[in-house]
This record gives structure tokens, sequence and C-alpha cells, in this order.
């Protein structure tokens, strides 16, 4: 057998053993697509996934399940609304008090400077 | 389990909306195992399954008095499923944006043993690269949902139903591989 037969005879070999086992069953069920069976194991897995007593859970979270009323809605966005404008008016009148100080401050400063340009002359 | 004859269900319905606690438990039980295969089916998580489950069915509860047909008690259970899911997807896909994580950390692979077979596994697969929607086409027609009543689900015609359910098969089994290796 020729060198390059030989060649073409070790790729062949090499590239089949890359083949998973049963190939051509997999390649056709692949062509076949999901078969009914498939779908019966994803119902089941799912099915399995609810813990018992689902339904008794159901039933008493839709018990304890309260829609709020459209007032208690608007009544809890006008609580909001009023905190947040407290908590506004609250930090600009702080920092409108700590800059007034300030000012105050400096005012002082200046006036005490003033005084002693005065006395000196 | 399940009532077969639908005079059976229309009567369960009808009790339930008179808020006969027994009626309602009987119609979750009833429907819990399908609800849960649906939101597997459109989420591909397992840990979401019981949570979502139980919206669907609070929302159920909640609403039953104003199902005007006691008939189409199944078709309106599966729109609320699939609302509920897509609802999740979407606050799934908003959080993604103000969260500093990416897909890959929300997406984390099912625990080993979770996923039996390589047939539900690329079945998992093929599902999850499908957009919501087509997932909830392809798991209303497993729910044995006539292309009518999925028209009616998803407030659209019978000929887009059909055109849309040709399109996800042909995706489904483009991306179903069952050698899938996650």
């Amino acid at each position: 057998m020729k060198t390059e037969d030989q060649a073409w005879q070790a790729l062949r070999q090499h590239a089949a053993k890359q083949l998973p086992g049963d190939f051509a069953g997999r390649v056709l069920r692949a062509a076949a697509g999901p078969q009914p069976e498939a779908w019966h194991q994803l119902q089941v897995q799912a099915s399995a996934q609810l813990r018992p007593g689902f339904a008794e859970r159901v039933l008493r979270a839709a018990r304890d399940f309260n829609v709020p009323s459209l007032f208690n809605q608007f009544a809890l966005g006008a609580v909001t609304v009023a905190v947040c404008l407290v908590a506004v008016v609250a930090v600009h009148s702080r920092s409108a008090r700590v800059d007034e100080q300030i000012a105050l401050a400096g005012w002082k400063q200046l006036a005490m400077e003033a005084q002693e340009i005065d006395a000196g002359l | 389990m399940e009532p077969t004859l639908p005079n059976a269900l229309a009567d369960l319905v009808r009790r339930a909306q008179r808020g006969d606690e027994v009626a309602l438990r009987e119609l979750i039980v009833n429907y819990q195992h399908r609800v849960a295969g649906f939101v597997y089916a459109m989420t591909s998580r397992s840990d979401y399954v019981e949570d979502l489950a139980q919206q669907v069915f609070i929302k159920m509860v909640r609403a039953i008095d104003r199902l005007h047909e006691p008939a189409q008690f199944e078709s309106w259970l599966f729109r609320l499923a699939r609302n509920t899911c897509i609802d999740q997807l979407r606050r799934q896909k908003l959080r993604r944006i103000f969260l500093p994580f990416g897909e890959e950390h929300e997406n984390i692979p099912e625990p080993p043993g979770a996923v039996d077979t390589e047939e539900l596994d690329a079945l998992r697969h093929a599902l999850a690269q499908l957009r919501p929607q087509d997932r909830a086409l392809l798991a209303l027609v497993q729910e044995g949902r006539s292309h009518a009543e999925i028209a009616e689900i998803l407030s659209t015609s019978v000929a887009a139903v059909k055109a849309r359910l040709h399109r996800a098969r042909e995706h489904l089994r483009e991306h179903y591989q069952p050698h899938h290796e996650n």
C-alpha cells in the first residue's frame, strides 16, 4: 500500500474515533426532532418540582393576598410625597442656616477688622 | 383525576366561581401538573416551576368569577400561564439591564441529576433557543390545544397560528441535538 493511502486510512480511522457511540441513532433522533417521549419527560420533570400540598399553599396564598385599593394606593403616594417634601424642606433649611452662620461669622470678622482699623486711625 | 367530560369541567368551574373551595382545590389538583409542564417548557428552569405555577393558580383563584364561559376554562387557564411566564421572562430581561450580572449568571445550568435523559436535555436546550412566543405555541400544542383555541389565546388568526407553528417546529428541530453537551 502506498504511503499516501496509508495516511488517508489513518485519517479516516482517527476521524471515525471522534464519533460518539450510536452516532447513527443520534443523527436519526436529531433529524426526527423531539419525540412525544421527550415532551412527556419534560412534563414529569416539571411535576416533580411541585412539593406536596401545592393546592393548599395556593389557596392559602390566594386568601392572604390583598390587592391594595385605589384609595390606599393614593394615600401611600400622598404620604410618600409628603415625606419627600418634609425631607427636602429640612435639608434646605439646614443648609440655609449653615450658610447664614458662615456669612454672619464672615461679617463679624469684617466688622472687627474695620473697628481695629478705625481704632488705629 | 382530570375531568374528561366538558360538562363535568363546566360544573366544577361554576362551583369554583361561587367560591366553593373544594372545587377550587380540585381544579388546582387537576391542572397543576399540566401547568407545571407548560411553565417548564416556557422557562427551561426547574427552579421557577413551583413559584410560577403558584402565581398562575393564584391569578386563577382571584379571577375565576370573571370567566364568562366555564367551558373555555382550559384555554383561559393556559392564557394566564402564558402571560405569567412571558411577564417573568420580561422582568428577567429588565433586571439584566440594572444588575451587573450577565446572562450566564442567571442561566445557571440545572444541577447534575436534575435532568435525567439526553432527550429531555436536548429538548430543554432547543426550547431555550426559541423566542418565548414560539415556546408558548409549541407548549400549547403539546397541551392538546387546537389551532382555533391557540388563536384565541394569542389573540391572532388561525392562519397566523399555523404559519408560526410551522416556523417554530422548524426552529425546534434545528436546535434539537440529542448529543448536545451543556
